[in-house]
């Protein structure tokens, strides 16, 4: 064992029922450096980070802390240990301040436990100074934006003075310039000479900040590298078990006589102002911005989501007029929102419920449900997106994040739209996963299906798209062919300057 | 602190206190009108009575904001109001000098028993308290019932009168200013204040962040039905009998006057600066209604309605 290892765990293992999360599982990290848990959804990245946490405990194996055997109950005593987490669903408290939810359970206090909020406000500014985090201490958390939320959670960990600081893809919901920040905050952390353990799925994030990386695929590890050894190609061998030459698929022949969507001056409220655009035949056509900037109000007002949308709309060249979600449904408007666990699926109901959630109407005998056609929608849509389960019969829940996003899509895919609209579509899924989803986009639109993806993954707009519309404070501020697409024009064009 | 920050602070804080700035607007608008069309409302006379008969409100009102505050919410508060006024009655000695120590501390035991139960019930078998609480109200509405099949009894006469103020010291309105300084501190600034919060918030959250859940919930509810029984006692004096359905009202009265004081129902916001107001509020109307000799009857429906057009606004402010 090195004299630097602060954590160091020899063969972990852990169940969930019959399913191997973990097996037999070796990791060590150092004081001082930043430590990528790479892998496929569903390899037990968050399984290992959560046991190290104190979330779960696992069924086999040792955790030496500082040389000395450990076994944590619950996450306040890994805390107590010098452990804190940030987990992907964040810990907040909606209604509660920025500051309340810091010092939540640690307030400085006299011997009445009344709350001294001096102490509170002069640790909060003196932290918030330390690592550059700009955030106003009395805001209600449910206004603030994902990354300023983020912030507060890191504060919050921070506050309690941890040695190791797990981060459960933090990034996934960032867009590029948070990153950085983000990025900034973790190197700051590092000076400070904690250890950083995080999970990502961004390839260029993982080279960009960590020392080092340690791979996991189908339960087990793969091995533990130094960053500098590595290339992009060698990470993904390691993470797939082959290389991957390009996840993106090719793209179809455009035919641009057929115009499959369209909308005219739309806007959504204030969001959104006056946007117009068309997708034609074989087209995935890509929304860009900076968080905030209206590419969800768009969508969801083209999905009639929203109230306030004004313009025009046309499928096929057909105006259709959508005043409520289901006017849009029948007009074959589809969504694929951003958070499937919130807004996509009911995750206690099995993969087939769930398919079969969107279309109940086609599969109707007079008043009941023909359950011998939804059984076989089910099996269809299983094989057709090759969604991974045990059985259509298998809760949701069970599912890998890829699976259950496979599953999201099969339920608007009943409704046999004629567009479809992603949302952040491969936010926290596999590589893999995400080649697979691409895959299919690529077929659907080949089958004529007008395809709209938002997204705040430069990589994939660039990957995906074969034209990208850039939204800058609601409105259009570039439309850029396949050709001119690079994260620097569309940078430029995000941030006004299109 | 720079500039902006300090204007989004401020801004933060005004949000989160309009609902109660409304409020006691409203109430401003009501004791003027009151006061035009009727001249004796704002006499001393009036308004004595007025805290008189706002204090059983406001105490259970705190009771029930508590238990509002951590996402649950407790319907037997009214029948613990019940049984805590026949135990007290029962155990009275009318008669003798100190005849009412035991029957008090053992009136406050019985509610904070109560509370207990309630408590215990919904963390330990986890289950939710809308069920529970209505399960136990009926259970201590029995009991009290069983106990005490038609109204009757005496009441100490000293105590009775110290308690309504009657004995030289102005019990009731330190009794008031008491409650709403401890639940302020305890709800606003206090270390368990914040705890409520964040079990009424996010439970995975209070786990995650090291506070016990079932602790938290229990000692909330004990504290609820400690609440109770202070209510319960102040309002037998005034009273000076027993009556196995006094509590009755109190439960929907309770929820109506958290709700109007801009308590949350889906939990974590709320505060006593609401309740106190919404107690009055309450009160007036009531005290109006009986000024115009509206039936009892009829009292009921517009409280029913007064809670609904409480919670509509309140659903209307979250959107």
């Amino acid at each position: 064992m090195n004299a630097d290892t602060i954590l160091d765990m020899q063969k972990i293992s852990k169940h969930f029922g019959g399913v191997i999360a973990l097996h037999e599982v070796d990791f060590s990290c150092r004081v001082n450096e930043i430590h990528c848990i790479a892998g496929e959804n569903g390899a037990g990245k968050s399984t290992l980070l959560k046991i190290i946490s104190g979330l779960l405990s696992a069924d086999h194996g040792q955790m030496f802390l500082h040389g000395k055997e450990v076994q944590f109950k619950s996450p306040h005593e890994a805390q107590k240990h010098g452990i804190a987490m940030v987990y992907q669903e964040l810990t907040l408290i909606p209604e509660l301040t920025v500051e309340e939810n810091i010092f939540l359970n640690i307030e400085p206090k006299n011997r009445f436990s009344i709350i001294d909020r001096k102490k509170v406000s002069a640790q909060l500014a003196h932290l918030m100074q330390e690592y550059d985090i700009e955030l106003a201490p009395k805001a209600v958390v449910k206004t603030l934006s994902i990354a300023q939320q983020q912030m507060t959670e890191i504060l919050k960990i921070l506050v309690r003075n941890p040695n190791i600081i797990i981060l459960d893809e933090p990034t996934s919901a960032l867009a590029q310039g948070e990153v950085e920040k983000l990025f900034h905050i973790m190197r700051t952390m590092k000076e400070r000479g904690k250890t950083l353990l995080f999970i990502s799925h961004r390839l260029d994030e993982i080279f960009s900040i960590t020392d080092r990386v340690t791979v996991l695929k189908d339960s087990r590890l793969v091995g533990t590298y130094e960053t500098k050894d590595l290339d992009h190609g060698k990470l993904i061998r390691a993470m797939v078990g082959r290389s991957l030459t390009s996840i993106f698929p090719k793209p179809n022949e455009i035919d641009i006589e057929r115009t499959v969507f369209a909308v005219e001056s739309f806007s959504v409220g204030n969001k959104v102002k006056d946007v117009s655009f068309s997708v034609y035949h074989g087209e995935v056509v890509g929304i860009a911005g900076l968080q905030g900037h209206g590419q969800t109000e768009l969508l969801n007002g083209i999905a009639a989501l929203m109230s306030h949308t004004v313009g025009k709309i046309f499928i096929n060249g057909e105006q259709v007029v959508a005043n409520t979600p289901w006017d849009a449904i029948r007009a074959g408007i589809a969504l694929v929102p951003v958070d499937r666990k919130t807004e996509g699926l009911l995750l206690e109901l099995s993969v087939k419920d769930n398919l079969a959630l969107a279309s109940l109407d086609k599969r109707k005998n007079s008043l009941f449900l023909d359950r011998k056609a939804e059984r076989s929608f089910a099996k269809e849509m299983v094989g057709r997106l090759s969604i991974k389960c045990a059985g259509e019969q298998v809760a949701v829940k069970n599912l890998s994040g890829g699976n259950q996003q496979k599953v999201v899509l099969g339920k608007e895919l009943g409704i046999e739209p004629k567009v479809l609209l992603f949302n952040e579509p491969t936010r926290g899924i596999d590589i893999e996963a995400k080649s697979e989803f691409y895959a299919i986009m690529r077929k659907l639109t080949s089958e004529g299906v007008g395809i709209i993806v938002v997204s705040s993954d430069l990589m994939e707009v660039i990957g995906i798209c074969d034209r990208v519309i850039v939204l800058y404070e609601g409105k259009v501020s570039g439309i850029l062919a396949k050709e001119e697409m690079s994260e620097e024009s569309i940078m430029r064009c995000a941030v006004g300057l299109g | 602190m720079n500039q902006r920050i300090k204007r989004v602070n401020i801004q933060q804080m005004m949000q989160r206190n309009t609902h109660v700035m409304y409020m006691y607007l409203f109430l401003l608008v009501m004791v003027i009108v009151s006061g035009v069309l009727d001249p004796d409302f704002l006499s001393v006379r009036n308004i004595n009575n007025l805290i008189l008969s706002s204090l059983p409100i406001f105490i259970v009102s705190c009771a029930q904001m508590i238990i509002l505050l951590m996402g649950d919410i407790d319907l037997s508060l009214g029948s613990i109001i019940g049984l805590v006024n026949v135990v007290f009655v029962m155990l009275m000695r009318p008669d003798q000098p100190f005849g009412y120590v035991t029957a008090l501390l053992v009136a406050l035991a019985v509610g904070t028993l109560c509370g207990f139960v309630n408590g215990f019930l919904i963390t330990k078998l986890r289950l939710p308290s809308v069920i529970v609480t209505i399960a136990t109200s009926n259970v201590f509405g029995g009991l009290a019932l069983f106990a005490c099949p038609v109204p009757g009894g005496k009441v100490h006469n000293l105590f009775s009168r110290f308690v309504m103020g009657r004995q030289g010291f102005p019990f009731p309105i330190v009794l008031m200013v008491i409650t709403l300084v401890t639940i302020y501190l305890l709800t606003s600034r206090s270390t368990f204040g914040m705890k409520v919060r964040a079990v009424g918030g996010n439970q995975f959250a209070a786990y995650t962040t090291g506070i016990s859940i079932a602790r938290i919930k229990l000692t909330a509810y004990c504290l609820a039905g400690f609440l109770a029984s202070l209510s319960a006692i102040f309002l037998t004096s005034q009273m000076r009998c027993s009556d196995a359905t006094v509590g009755n009202s109190f439960t929907v009265n309770s929820l109506t006057v958290a709700v109007v004081g801009g308590t949350a129902l889906s939990g974590s916001v709320g505060g006593v600066s609401g309740v106190i107001g919404g107690s009055f509020i309450i009160m007036i109307i009531n005290n109006i209604l009986n000024l115009i000799n509206v039936s009892s009857f009829y009292q009921y429906v517009i409280q029913g309605l007064v809670l609904i057009f409480a919670l509509a606004i309140s659903s209307k402010r979250k959107k």
